[in-house]
């Protein structure tokens, strides 16, 4: 989890839509607050950066990466991005956002392999859509959770009281050991769960 | 599952609507334009002098949400637009990225200039 100089590696990732980039933000805006230094990754498809650029309006550096969605051909950019923030004696996170269509767990497979770091995992999952996403793109989905250190269950203000145990037991089955939190990114994620990712 | 993503700019100089009204209406338009509960997103941003309108949406169901940073006084807009679907030929996105600029233009009368667009195939 600790790299050379005691910088943090969070990814946060997801399916398309998921709510990545509102987390991402206000993580960002966490450690800031705290008085400690973020450096966000973000991998795009497409040539507009749009969520590159709600966070760079929001006063935080960004990188961006926009070479396609296969991971293969991303992670040389991951790495050498991260060589080079990781010079910088005053930074205490790299937040990454691969693109929502990413095969994420491939990624940080690579990343570790290739920097000796440890990656946290913050998997983004979209309440309202599992059910149907775990029907249309299951293995990408099973993939993601399999390999999560922390599950956000996003958009459960979206959720009907029915629904919401549905998706709690569709996600149990799924990945029963590690933590679980219910959010809604857009009405703000609580502190606690904000200090415990970026413990 | 097969991605493709599409994204355009365009300048607009002059314009009836505000950024949140014509970056919405955008989306709006070209969600009318694709296919039924097909997975994905669409997203975009309308940036101005000061400020910006960021706003998304998924398929199923659409519900377009707009953040917003800065106060807009006027003056020209930039629109941003990017889709990324699943499963989805690169002409409907196309095309419905098309209807969404007349339609647009229409109905805030104003004239959405392209500047850039990339549309490529995802993998």
């Amino acid at each position: 989890m600790v790299s050379d100089h005691g910088v943090k590696i969070i990814a946060v990732y997801g399916f398309l839509g998921s709510g990545k980039t509102t987390v991402m933000l206000q993580l960002a805006r966490a450690i800031v607050a705290g008085g400690r230094k973020a450096a966000l990754i973000v991998n795009e498809a497409g040539d507009v950066p749009v969520d590159g650029k709600l966070l760079e309006v929001s006063g935080l550096p960004v990188k961006e990466i926009f070479a396609g969605c296969i991971c293969c051909t991303i992670v040389g950019d991951f790495i050498e991005t991260l060589r080079v923030l990781r010079q910088d004696p005053t930074l205490a996170y790299i937040l990454i956002e691969p693109s929502g269509m990413a095969d994420a767990p491939n990624l940080f497979t690579s990343l570790e392999k290739h920097t000796f770091l440890e990656v946290i995992k913050l998997v983004i999952l979209d309440g309202p859509r599992l059910p149907l996403l775990l029907k249309a793109a299951g293995t990408l989905i099973h993939k993601q959770v399999e390999v999560a250190g922390i599950i956000l269950l996003n958009k459960i203000d979206a959720l009907t009281s029915e629904s919401r145990g549905e998706v709690q037991t569709l996600l149990a089955n799924l990945h029963p050991h590690v933590s679980i939190h219910e959010v809604s990114a857009l009405e703000g994620i609580p502190q606690e769960i904000v200090h415990q990712v970026l413990q | 599952m097969n991605y493709v993503s599409i994204s355009c700019r365009w300048i607009v100089d002059a314009c009836l609507a505000r950024p949140e009204v014509l970056i919405k209406y955008f989306l709006e338009m070209a969600i009318q334009h694709l296919p039924e509960n097909i997975l994905g997103h669409i997203k975009g941003y309308a940036e101005f002098d000061g400020g910006a309108v960021f706003a998304s949406s998924p398929l199923i169901p659409p519900e377009v949400k707009l953040h917003q940073t800065g106060d807009y006084h006027g003056g020209k807009m930039f629109i941003n637009v990017t889709m990324i679907f699943a499963d989805q030929s690169h002409e409907i996105l196309s095309q419905a990225m098309d209807l969404a600029r007349q339609k647009t233009t229409a109905r805030w009368h104003c004239d959405l200039k392209e500047i850039s667009g990339d549309r490529r195939n995802g993998d």
